[in-house]
């Protein structure tokens, strides 16, 4: 099942997508239910899928990210994949390093709510703040049910499903603080999209994960080859931190950033960022230089 | 009157004037809203026969709700016309929703008789039979069905006309086609009626069993700014049973959207 959360008429909606005919059947949903996008849906706890109305042509409407405003901070996990370790450790923005490039246990940081924005949004540089704008491809797992001290074992009983995120990032603000916050969190810096698929679309096995920037392949791994997989994630989050219904977690990127290239590739005003994984689609996103 | 043949339809145009595109039932042709020309003298009244019913062919393809409202947009534009009034009665309230939804500029309002959103599921699971019944050469007594379900006691009681009427029209339809439109009814999933912001009325007699006031309510609800008038001792074939309070209502409504 592929959700979108979309807007027609100025008014939000939640629905299944149908890529062969290219629409979108809008769940039975009262407005104010709608409002908080594919939350309407998981917050059912087992209620049910409400009744889907009659499809819309994709062109009609305008998606937007799958949760558009999350309840929390997006979890993310750092250096998760081994030559993403590498490139990054080398690249003297990682105030991680002295703990050697691969960690030994997951690095956990956020990204406040109001960083996400659709596909297809404008993700703003400000060049007054930051001149070292970064691009991150990451699958992101979206949790179903919530959980303390959940098991490796049971981790995917917790699991809604998944979409995509491009972590974007100031690497000259990562690096200026230990902390990772303030570079991951700067407005707009959470494209996600372009919708959400249930656990049982993707192969976590195989799929591929890829990141174009102006059509030039930078990224190219798969899922599989995170450091932490995604029931380690979800267990050592949980171990006393009660994960909920909606939480968003971002499993790392691998190698191909921007900073993994000397010189380093950074953002410039007009590039336009492409995020693919198999089995969700691609997440597009122009970044624009804000007007001083 | 002149009846002309637009494109796959059939139609009988009336008038000069703000064009209204009128959509009957299942089971319905053109001559439904008959009795509503009285109060429409000022308007061009185009009423469909749509495709399969009546004097309209069926087409090749088997029938289905996308094509009956292609049809319907696609002989407005043939016609000239660029914003209409949509009337329609039952079935046809659901092509109307579809235009008003999808082609938001060719509509100026909405008048919806015994209108529903989509089948109920137990109507859902009857119109297949109905459509076997229809095929095997059963059609007159899918007509004495709808006479005994569709119409209002009162009407029954005092009104043979009206009980010759329906009876008549749905006898006298093709079978393969009528069986065709329930198969297509059958299949019918609502619109996102918050599509629609046409002002909207809709009228519903009060002893429709077949779409129901509480049906037209729960439209109503999720219509911006749609009213909702009930009709007495009014079955599910209003236009036919109840003349002039269909024509009160309707004039009224065109009354209000057109200043």
């Amino acid at each position: 099942m592929r959700v979108a959360t979309f807007s027609i008429s100025g008014e939000r909606r939640v629905g299944l997508v149908d890529l062969d005919n290219e629409t979108v059947a809008p769940f039975d949903l009262p407005i104010e239910r709608a409002a908080s996008g594919l939350l309407a849906l998981i917050d059912r706890n087992g209620a049910g899928l409400p009744g889907a109305l009659s499809p819309i042509p994709l062109s009609r409407v305008s998606l937007e990210a799958p949760i558009p405003v999350p309840r929390r901070n997006i979890f993310c996990v750092g250096k998760n994949y081994y030559e993403h370790a590498h490139e990054f450790s080398k690249s003297g923005f990682d105030s991680s390093a002295a703990a050697g490039a691969v960690p030994k246990n997951p690095i956990i940081f956020s990204k406040v709510p109001e960083t996400v924005v659709a596909n297809h949004a404008e993700v703003i540089i400000d060049k007054t703040v930051s001149t070292a704008i970064d691009y991150e491809a990451e699958l992101a797992v979206i949790i179903g049910k919530s959980g303390r001290g959940i098991a490796r074992e049971n981790a995917f009983d917790h699991v809604w499903g998944y979409t995509m995120v491009n972590d974007v990032t100031a690497r000259d603000l990562q690096g200026r603080y230990s902390q990772w916050l303030i570079g991951k969190s700067q407005d707009t810096f959470c494209p996600m999209g372009p919708w959400a698929v249930t656990k049982d679309e993707l192969d976590l096995d195989n799929a591929a994960i890829r990141c174009f920037v102006n059509g030039e392949l930078r990224q190219n791994s798969k899922i599989a080859l995170l450091i932490f997989d995604i029931p380690t994630i979800i267990a050592t989050l949980s171990e006393g931190l009660t994960l909920y219904p909606g939480d968003i977690i971002a499993t790392g990127t691998p190698a191909g950033v921007g900073i993994g290239f000397d010189p380093p590739k950074y953002l410039k005003g007009g590039d336009v960022v492409r995020v693919e994984i198999d089995g969700i689609g691609a997440l597009e996103n122009r970044f624009a230089e804000r007007a001083s | 009157m002149t009846t002309v043949s637009v494109g796959t339809l059939v139609a009988e145009v009336q008038g000069d004037g703000f064009p209204i595109v009128m959509m009957h039932g299942l089971g319905g042709t053109s001559n439904l809203f008959h009795p509503q020309l009285a109060v429409l003298g000022s308007y061009r009244v185009i009423r469909v026969d749509l495709p399969g019913a009546g004097r309209s062919p069926r087409p090749l393809e088997p029938l289905s709700m996308e094509a009956m409202t292609s049809a319907v947009v696609t002989a407005m534009r043939s016609l000239g016309v660029a914003r209409a009034h949509l009337v329609g009665h039952s079935m046809g309230t659901i092509v109307c929703q579809r235009i008003a939804a999808d082609e938001p500029g060719l509509v100026a309002s909405l008048a919806l008789f015994g209108a529903l959103p989509e089948p109920a599921d137990a109507t859902r699971e009857a119109l297949p039979k109905r459509a076997k019944l229809a095929r095997s050469g059963g059609i007159s007594e899918v007509a004495d069905q709808i006479v005994a379900n569709g119409l209002s006691a009162q009407t029954r009681e005092t009104n043979p006309a009206a009980v010759a009427y329906v009876r008549e029209s749905i006898m006298r339809q093709d079978p393969e086609s009528y069986a065709q439109s329930c198969e297509a009814l059958a299949k019918v999933r609502a619109i996102d009626l918050r599509l629609i912001d046409a002002p909207t009325l809709l009228a519903t007699g009060d002893a429709d069993t077949v779409n129901p006031v509480s049906v037209a309510q729960a439209m109503t609800d999720k219509i911006k700014g749609a009213a909702l008038r009930t009709m007495d001792r009014c079955g599910h074939w209003s236009t036919i049973e109840k003349v002039q309070e269909c024509n009160q209502l309707l004039a009224d409504f065109l009354r209000r959207v057109d200043r």
